[in-house]
């Protein structure tokens, strides 16, 4: 049985989901390439890459939707004790019947999953409540707002309280007021000691929210880890990025900055030279000078503590929108 | 209840839903009020109607034979427009009249009985027996059979109050059509048969929406997402089937109520009625199971939704919902002639609603027509859910 630290020190020792190299195929192309992760009860479980990166299909096989060609998901320990209402699904697209209303929607879900009348019905005021929808209560789906409609895609995922939630993309479009009103909502279901696992491909929402990210590719795992220990394996301290007029002199300033103290990491990525360094702010001057010295002139400048993106750069050689 | 709670979705969508409406109630009723409106007048009575005479009367001691009148007045009948009504083929046995009948040949056959002029002496002179029994039989079906029963009763009633006035000088007595149990109208027209046809028209729409409701739900990851819960497959079908089948009593209900308006001559009250629900609901077992065939064909929710009315419309016209249908035989079963769409379970309905509705029949007399209904849903159903699933587990 693995150890892992958790956020805040906690220590999680039970598996709820494993992954045996999993495999999927679509035609010739390989969506999910030899997969093996475990997912432990209680963590928030971050599945970072881009569109098409083998996300979905990984979920989707977690949860017996689609049967992998090959590998195994053993749950709880064993293959046989799997079952499908344990999980609460997400899912990227927004699955709700326009012509119920919010409550008849998550009543009518509720019922589907067998939840006794009484605690069905204190629930979905508690959801609605908890996902500031409670005044749209009895109003038609097909009123409402895009952001509404993703909150309350998350809300009949959880009506029946499931112990794994599965969220795939759950703050696509949404604006970051709505967005935080999401982020609560899954700190809550985390809190209540359920298992959660988020795909995204915003970085923010991955940092912020997950125990540990796997950042997939190609449909392979390329990392996985916290998202602290996935930044500091970048190198420590903030990330300057340098554009320059005349992108022909990148090399050359690349190696005339190494000569710069403190530096952890400094490459090329899209034409940009980007560099790892601590204090960056009291370096930045001496940066400058150096490029100006060269007779070589700065387009853009930026000065940011490094990200998962630039993980994913680190680990691809390109952006995670790419 | 699962089933309950599918029902009552299904039932707030379809209420909610102003174009599934439309094409459930409000599409049919237009043409219901169409036909009323064309055809509510029509007595039918400018065609020539072939039918087949068995005259089995052998009077003896009757100083009158009452039955050779009869035959001559029913050769004789003209229309408005001078064009006879009958074009009768006296034929000797029952059984060749029946297999003309079968055959199509002739829309309908009258048999004289035996002791008919006896009877109706007997009864000129007092005898409370009544003044004999004449036998209708035919296919219902046919637009031919029901007008000309229709005039056949009128014309004997006219001769019986004639026969009997030159004889005994007396008040009238009648001689009355055993029409098997047919009630008829005294007032037919085109429209009475043509409003059971629209009634499964409407059933047979059921299969666009249908099939638009599931296509929708299963392209748009509702059914996914239901299959992650603890319904079943037979759950969602028979919540479906179930929802879908009160809908079609609902349509036979409403679409009575806007044909009797327009004119219907409705036979055999709510008894009638109760049995004409029921027909409606065995009938859209088989529109249903055309819907979920349809969604699991399909390899998505746009062809899926084109490919039904594609089906819907052809098979109403097909299935006899607006035209009388020509010969088509492609058998014999039990001396019956099998027309090719009798093998389809819209065309039993339409024959079965007809007979209730139009002509009274009782539940007995439609009962072998109804289990023949089930039996052809039950079939179309088993290979809709082989389909279904097999879909399902390959999308799922």
């Amino acid at each position: 049985m693995n150890h892992i630290f958790l956020k805040g020190g906690v220590l999680i020792t039970s598996k709820v989901i494993e992954l045996k190299n999993l495999m999927k195929k679509y035609g010739e192309k390989k969506v999910v390439n030899n997969l093996s992760l475990e997912i432990c009860k209680g963590e928030i479980f971050g599945f970072l890459g881009p569109n098409g990166a083998g996300k979905s299909t990984s979920i989707n096989m977690m949860v017996g939707l689609i049967k992998p060609d090959d590998g195994e998901v053993i749950f709880n320990g064993s293959e046989k004790s799997f079952t499908r209402t344990d999980i609460g699904i997400c899912p990227q697209d927004i699955v709700l019947w326009n012509q119920l209303t919010c409550y008849e929607n998550l009543y009518f879900m509720g019922k589907m999953y067998e939840v006794p009348k009484k605690i069905l019905k204190e629930r979905i005021d508690k959801i609605l409540k908890q996902l500031q929808l409670e005044d749209k209560k009895d109003e038609l789906v097909s009123n409402l707002s895009g952001g509404m409609k993703r909150r309350m895609n998350i809300a009949m995922a959880t009506i029946h309280n499931p112990p794994i939630l599965v969220l795939d993309e759950p703050s696509e479009g949404l604006d970051p007021q709505t967005r935080r009103v999401l982020w609560e909502y899954i700190k809550y279901q985390k809190k209540m000691d359920n298992t959660i696992i988020l795909t995204t491909h915003l970085m923010d929402e991955a940092d912020k929210l997950s125990d540990r990210v796997a950042i997939i590719d190609h449909g392979k795992l390329l990392k996985l880890d916290t998202p602290e220990k996935l930044k500091q394996m970048i190198g420590k301290g903030d990330k300057v990025t340098i554009e320059l007029e005349d992108k022909t002199d990148t090399n050359e300033i690349i190696k005339l900055l190494e000569k710069i103290n403190g530096i952890n990491k400094l490459y090329d990525a899209d034409g940009k030279i980007n560099i790892i360094i601590l204090d960056a702010i009291k370096k930045l001057p001496d940066i400058i000078h150096l490029i100006e010295k060269n007779n070589s002139k700065i387009s853009d400048i930026s000065i940011r503590q490094n990200t998962l993106e630039d993980v994913f750069i680190e680990l691809t050689g390109r952006q995670l929108r790419d | 209840m699962k089933i309950i709670d599918l029902i009552s979705m299904n039932f707030k969508q379809m209420i909610r839903d102003k174009r599934s409406l439309f094409f459930l109630l409000l599409f049919p009723i237009i043409f219901m009020l169409i036909f009323g409106f064309a055809y509510g007048g029509d007595s039918f009575t400018d065609s020539t109607i072939n039918l087949a005479l068995v005259n089995l009367d052998s009077p003896h001691d009757s100083p009158n034979n009452f039955s050779k009148d009869l035959v001559s007045t029913i050769k004789d009948v003209e229309s408005d427009n001078s064009t006879k009504i009958f074009e009768v083929k006296e034929i000797n046995s029952i059984k060749d009249a029946e297999k003309l009948v079968y055959d199509d040949s002739v829309s309908l056959m009258v048999i004289i009985p035996e002791n008919f002029s006896d009877s109706v002496y007997s009864g000129l002179n007092g005898n409370d027996n009544g003044l004999g029994n004449i036998i209708v039989r035919g296919n219902p079906s046919l637009t031919e059979y029901g007008i000309g029963q229709n005039v056949l009763n009128s014309i004997i009633s006219q001769y019986s109050n004639e026969l009997i006035k030159k004889i005994t000088g007396s008040e009238p007595m009648k001689i009355t059509l055993n029409q098997e149990d047919l009630k008829g109208t005294s007032e037919f027209t085109l429209f009475d048969y043509a409003a059971p046809g629209l009634m499964v028209f409407a059933i047979l729409m059921t299969i666009t929406t249908v099939t638009s409701n599931i296509a929708k739900e299963t392209e748009n990851g509702m059914l996914k997402r239901l299959k992650l819960s603890k319904m079943k497959t037979r759950d969602y079908v028979l919540g479906n089937l179930i929802s879908w089948s009160l809908i079609g009593a609902i349509q036979i209900i409403l679409l009575l109520i806007v044909a009797v308006l327009m004119g219907f001559h409705w036979q055999g009250g709510i008894n009638s009625l109760i049995i004409a629900c029921v027909i409606g609901i065995l009938a859209t077992i088989s529109s249903v199971a055309v819907a979920l065939i349809i969604v699991s064909l399909a390899k998505n929710e746009s062809q899926a939704t084109n490919i039904a009315p594609l089906i819907a419309v052809p098979l109403s016209f097909l299935v006899g919902s607006f035209f009388p249908l020509p010969d088509a035989t492609i058998g014999t079963f039990n001396g019956h002639a099998i027309q090719v769409y009798e093998i389809l379970p819209w065309n039993q309905a339409i024959t079965a609603i007809r007979e209730v509705l139009t002509f009274g029949y009782s539940l007995n007399m439609v009962l072998n027509t109804m289990i023949l209904i089930l039996f052809m849903g039950i079939i179309l159903m088993i290979i809709s859910i082989i389909l279904f699933n097999r879909k399902l587990s390959r999308e799922f």
